[in-house]
């Protein structure tokens, strides 16, 4: 129980300081909020309007208070560019987001640690170089091109998908896998050839040690070592691997999402930077660092579960 | 037999939601408010066009003509404006417009007693708003200003609506659905619109989609059928496929000169940058030949009072240059930073040529990306720059456009001061001799032209890409889209 508390209390000072720190960097970096969501073409009186609106002349720590106190009664704030409730427009991107990630991962460790095995496997063999090449090529293609030439195949030539129609699960669920497939097979293929290294390099890494030449000289065969042995040493670093890409999937694809028109939270994120929409940032910024902190806190519990040596504390 | 029935009465229901005339429109941002008198963002306007309506409304020519009023007339002396309602106007919520209504929105934008209003125009200009019956209305204005008519087209909205923000209600022949923000808004047909005939689809779809390349794929796979503000490489893409439509659209792209910093405080050094510029070339570069050289801050749509002639002011005379610039003092150029709006690849590209026609005259130019909203900040209200590029977006009004290089206007980013401007512009708006009116408009453009204020570079065309059975699409010299005379066939 102790130890929950303790991982609570980590949480709440890593949100804090995290939180303080945006507050800070938005009352340095230039731009004014009121300018940028009104523009060129803005008269004296409407700036004036939403200025007195935004109450943006109070104080720093003023604000800060007002917002962490805020916090505490499960108020987020307004957004300064969309005038609603923060959390409201956070709520409305999660869906998308989570999908995305879910079959990214989905994706990614059924490719990806299967292949990372095989490649292991036949290391300096035909198999094992190919696999290799291609995920070396997997890792350096940028996203967003394997995105936009996705979209071209499938989208415009094959006509699978439609480009930029994002159909929410609750209208039409195959609509919705169609239009998710796409961006999270972009997403997935760079994290799929990681995790093919990863997978292969802590694989091969285990076959040196000794109890590996102890299995054998018990005559044990090479898929026997490797799948009751090897494999559960082998996979701790490569769930490591697969927590931290999950954070980051569910942080937002700012560029997938851009590329092929989905409302997930990572182009609200960069709109609210953007614009400088302080609040709708720091709910950004709370979310990003819980699914950090969740995750992390998850990712302890599987390894608990893979090797009982480990314990949390 | 009843099985029968609803399979008939499910295939009937699928068949109309499937006879909807939808049209997908593609725009590149979010609206700013849907609230109409707290909206500034020609983006917005773009958009919400087509669920407001003043007591006047712009047509395509650039005239007003009469909505929600039935008519209008002047008082000889030109500060009294008399409004007859139009009868049987209905709001979206099916009520009439009534003389409240008219009130209401006239006292938001004016302010009233404590609460100030949200139109600096408004506040400046109007006197009194009086209500003599149930359908006339006077509005009458402290001093002349002959350009105040075209303010009409501002939104008449329900007195009785508690959030404008959330739940917009207007006249026009959409009425507004839904928005999400950085998804899309759309509107749907007024059935009740004070005009029968129109519109002539069921719905519109505003589809914000910020990124360049994916509107054009959806465009392609039809997803959307409508996508407007095409650059030029996109327009090459989809030439002789679809339906292109391009125009003048009342725009000025023009990169300005800090005034109060050194060298540009030097007449002869604007001159210099000027001569040292070729337009022509720029317009071929960056917007493949679609683009109209300026002059001045004016374009020619705005026909009545452009002024001709002035586009060939400074022809482009490398030599002639370099003299000027020996003779402010800089024999050898300078160095200077042109700042630019990141966002705005037109005008970033632009930059990158200037910056090469500007070394054959010894100058050289360093380009600075900042983001939009730096820009606004440092730039257009800081007026901490040296050079930057902008486009400026289209008025109907004369004054509304050159009201910019007022001495007193909070945003003069130019620093221009100059009292003969003023007067010239402030006297134009007390003519009314409509003649009279252009004649000093079109001096006070030649000013700004003689003095070099900034480099006028070019109206770009307006280019629009519609499905191939999409027609009726009417171009406005104003940043809007009517999507009320649009139909499919």
């Amino acid at each position: 129980m102790y130890i929950y508390l303790r991982k609570l209390f980590a949480m709440l000072a890593t949100v804090f300081l995290v939180s303080m720190i945006t507050f800070i960097t938005f009352e340095i970096i230039p731009g004014d909020p009121v300018l940028a969501r009104l523009g060129v073409d803005a008269d004296e009186a409407q700036i004036r309007a939403l200025s007195e609106e935004l109450g943006l002349d109070e104080p720093l720590y003023k604000r800060f208070f007002g917002w962490i106190t805020g916090l505490f009664t499960g108020d987020l704030g307004q957004s300064i560019r969309y005038s609603r409730p923060v959390s409201e427009l956070i709520f409305d991107r999660l869906p998308v987001t989570l999908s995305l990630a879910l079959i990214s991962m989905v994706l990614i460790v059924i490719i990806g640690v299967p292949l990372g095995i095989l490649s292991a496997r036949y290391g300096d063999r035909l198999p094992g170089i190919s696999i290799s090449i291609v995920s070396q090529i997997g890792m350096a293609v940028p996203s967003f091109w394997t995105g936009i030439i996705l979209m071209y195949i499938f989208g415009l030539t094959l006509r699978w998908v439609s480009p930029g129609g994002y159909t929410p699960w609750s209208v039409d669920p195959v609509e919705a896998f169609k239009s998710l497939l796409l961006p999270a097979v972009a997403i997935a293929l760079p994290s799929i050839a990681t995790v093919i290294r990863y997978t292969r390099n802590t694989v091969m890494e285990q076959m040196k040690n000794d109890y590996v030449r102890l299995a054998f000289s018990k005559g044990l065969k090479m898929n026997a070592v490797l799948f009751r042995h090897v494999l559960k040493n082998a996979l701790i670093p490569v769930i490591t691997v697969l927590g931290m890409i999950t954070a980051n999937i569910l942080g937002g694809s700012i560029v997938i999402e851009q590329v092929f028109t989905l409302p997930g939270v990572g182009r609200l994120l960069i709109n609210a930077i953007s614009v400088r929409d302080l609040p709708l940032v720091q709910g950004m910024v709370l979310y990003i660092s819980l699914v950090i902190v969740v995750t992390n806190f998850l990712i302890d519990i599987v390894y608990t579960l893979i090797d009982p040596r480990i314990k949390l504390r | 037999m009843r099985r029968i029935l609803s399979i008939l009465i499910f295939f009937l229901a699928a068949f109309s939601a499937l006879s909807v005339e939808k049209i997908v429109v593609a725009v590149m941002q979010d609206p700013d408010f849907l609230d109409p008198h707290r909206a500034a963002a020609s983006g917005t306007y773009e958009m919400m066009f087509n669920v407001f309506e003043g007591l006047l409304k712009p047509d395509s020519k650039g005239n007003v003509v009469p909505a929600i009023a039935e008519s209008y007339s002047i008082s000889p002396d030109g500060l009294t404006y008399t409004f007859k309602l139009r009868e049987g106007v209905k709001f979206h919520n099916g009520r009439e417009v009534t003389m409240t209504d008219v009130l209401y929105s006239f006292n938001r934008l004016k302010g009233s007693g404590e609460v100030r209003g949200l139109s600096s125009d408004f506040e400046k200009f109007v006197s009194e708003i009086e209500a003599t019956d149930d359908i006339t209305v006077e509005i009458t204005l402290n001093t002349l200003n002959t350009d105040f008519l075209e303010k009409f087209i501002i939104a008449i909205i329900p007195a009785d609506n508690p959030d404008h923000e959330r739940n917009p209600i207007g006249t026009g022949p959409f009425k507004f659905v839904t928005y999400q923000p950085g998804q899309r808004v759309v509107i749907a047909k007024f059935d009740e619109y004070w005009n029968p005939d129109l519109p002539l689809v069921d719905e519109v779809e505003f589809r914000i989609i910020p990124d360049n390349q994916a509107a054009l794929m959806s465009f392609m796979a039809g997803e959307v059928q409508m996508l407007p503000r095409l650059d030029a490489i996109q327009a090459e893409i989809l030439r002789g496929r679809y339906n292109l439509i391009s125009a003048e659209q009342n725009m000025v792209q023009l990169m300005a000169m800090n005034l109060a910093r050194e060298p540009f405080d030097d007449l002869k050094v604007r001159q210099a940058i000027n001569l040292a510029i070729d337009k022509e070339e720029i317009i071929e570069i960056v917007a493949n030949g679609y683009g109209t050289v300026l002059g001045s801050n004016m374009s020619p749509i705005m026909e009545r009072y452009y002024q001709e002639g002035l586009e060939d002011y400074y022809k482009t005379d490398i030599v002639a240059a370099r003299s000027l610039l020996a003779q402010a003092g800089y024999p050898e150029g300078f160095k200077t930073t042109i700042t630019v709006p990141s966002n705005y690849q037109f005008h970033v590209d632009t930059a990158q040529v200037i910056v090469e026609q500007l070394k054959k005259v010894g100058i050289t130019a360093e380009i600075e990306l900042i983001e939009w909203s730096i820009w606004l900040d440092r730039v257009y209200t800081g007026r901490d720059y040296e050079m930057t590029i902008v486009g400026l977006t289209g008025k109907l009004s004369a004054y509304d456009i050159l009201k910019r290089y007022l001495s007193d206007y909070p945003r003069d980013f130019y620093n221009y001061f100059n009292p003969r401007y003023d007067e010239l512009v402030n006297s134009a708006i007390k003519q009314t001799d409509i003649d009279k009116k252009a004649g000093l408009f079109k001096q006070a453009q030649v000013l700004l032209t003689e003095e070099a204020v900034a480099v006028y570079i070019m109206d770009p065309n307006f280019i629009v890409a519609l499905a191939s059975n999409l027609f009726g699409y009417n171009v406005y010299p104003l940043y809007v889209q009517d999507m009320s005379t649009l139909y499919y066939k």
